[in-house]
């Protein structure tokens, strides 16, 4: 009954906000390998690298080639996700990332960058059921800043756009559902990610809530080869400055990911591709063009 | 039950958090302290910009003594790039489009203060 309640209480909180309307950046997450349950005693590391790159204009679901205000914006990201099996129901997870480079470049010719830590992220995954065929996971967290001070310029925090993390703290909601269908070497999975509420950073500046859905289907050629299609619909909510929404933020994007997988020495490789699908921003607003991740993943039985 | 309540009721709080009104400056060009001998005006080389563009902000001070700290602020999300007397300004992003009132505060050796402000227009 206790589960029940819970699971209630995060259905709930994934669908409490209402949502204004929805935005854009590609996020850091990537693949499919951090979601799911890990058999006690196991740690997963994941590492991972990401490059996205923007210089499309989208007003509502319409591409825009007249608006230019930034010339590009991009980044290059790394992180890492460390998993740990507690029992064989609950798995534990700490997400870190550090972007390279972020960058954009003004009409007017001033680029300006940045780079730094983004928030890291603690969280707990609870098998509601788990069997050998099908799982179903929720699992809640904390996003946590390492700083609470803005990268500055000339004494002044830069845009929000180019800051690597928000500075300030959030929660995180998971729900993960798979059915494998051991014969055909095909895996189906479901995985709605919520990143909500989040809280003022000190200029007063609050992302809006950012949902994630995404549904896999993964496919084994053989012991080494796999592929994966990810269909994933981002919808962002809009930012707020003080109780300002703002306008140009938020919005619904929809992309389609091809992923390779390759598995060799208990070591699996995977490279992803995001191709946009359809965007549908607030007023209008900077898109990405492309980008794509590496991941690394590998257990350890301890 | 009682920790389904406890969850409940810190995401509610959390979420359900007052949101802080925005800070409104006023449109007057002249509001330097009127006990304050410092004097500050603001001009630009561009009073309307879009979106990607720039403008060159200078504060031009009188009544002041001894050396002068610039202090520049704006009512928005945009950057002011740069220090002292001439700064730039530059829209960060779409967010920002219409009025951005920008102030500078500037202090002399003898803790004199004076205010000028000037709104630019970001035009999408």
């Amino acid at each position: 009954m206790s589960t029940f309640r819970w699971i209630l209480t995060v259905l709930f909180v994934l669908y409490y906000q209402q949502i204004f309307s929805q935005c854009c950046s590609a996020n850091p997450i990537v693949g499919s390998s951090n979601i799911g349950l890990l058999s006690k005693n196991t740690l997963r590391v994941i590492a991972f690298y990401r490059y996205s790159y923007s210089d499309i204009y989208f007003e509502g679901s319409k591409k825009r080639d007249d608006i230019h205000y930034l010339k590009y914006s991009l980044y290059s990201y790394v992180g890492n996700i460390l998993s740990f099996g507690i029992t064989r129901k609950i798995t534990t997870d700490l997400e870190l990332g550090y972007y390279l480079l972020k960058s954009e470049l003004t009409d007017a010719n001033r680029k300006l960058s940045t780079t730094g830590l983004n928030n890291g992220i603690c969280s707990i995954k609870y098998g509601v059921i788990k069997h050998s065929s099908f799982e179903l996971t929720a699992g809640a967290g904390l996003k946590f800043p390492f700083t609470q001070t803005l990268k500055e310029k000339d004494g002044r925090p830069l845009s929000i756009s180019l800051q690597p993390s928000t500075n300030a703290f959030g929660g995180v909601f998971l729900l993960f559902m798979q059915k494998n269908f051991v014969e055909k070497k095909i895996r189906l999975f479901l995985i709605h990610r919520a990143e909500l509420p989040n809280a003022y950073n000190k200029i007063y500046y609050m992302k809006g809530n950012t949902f994630f859905t995404s549904f896999f289907f993964a496919k084994s050629f053989n012991e080494h080869w796999g592929t994966l299609l990810q269909l994933r619909n981002e919808i962002r909510t809009r930012d707020y400055w003080y109780d300002k929404a703002l306008p140009g933020t938020g919005g619904i994007l929809l992309f389609i990911s091809p992923q390779i997988n390759y598995q060799i020495k208990g070591f699996n490789f995977s490279f992803l591709w995001d191709l946009p699908l359809y965007r549908n921003v607030n007023e209008s607003q900077i898109v990405s063009r492309y980008a794509f991740s590496f991941i690394c993943t590998k257990d350890f039985n301890l | 039950m009682k920790t389904w309540i406890v969850w409940l009721s810190v995401i509610l709080m959390i979420t359900g958090c007052k949101k802080k009104p925005a800070p409104t400056n006023n449109s007057d060009s002249n509001n330097n302290p009127s006990t304050s001998s410092v004097k500050v005006s603001l001009t630009t080389d561009k009073n309307i910009i879009r979106l990607g563009q720039e403008c060159v902000i200078t504060a031009s001070v009188t009544g002041a003594e001894g050396s002068l700290n610039y202090q520049w602020e704006v009512n928005t999300i945009s950057n002011i790039l740069g220090s002292g007397n001439t700064v730039t300004f530059s829209p960060c992003c779409s967010s920002v489009a219409g009025d951005n009132i920008v102030k500078c505060t500037v202090t002399d050796s003898k803790n004199n203060k004076g205010i000028g402000q000037i709104t630019i227009v970001v035009n999408p």
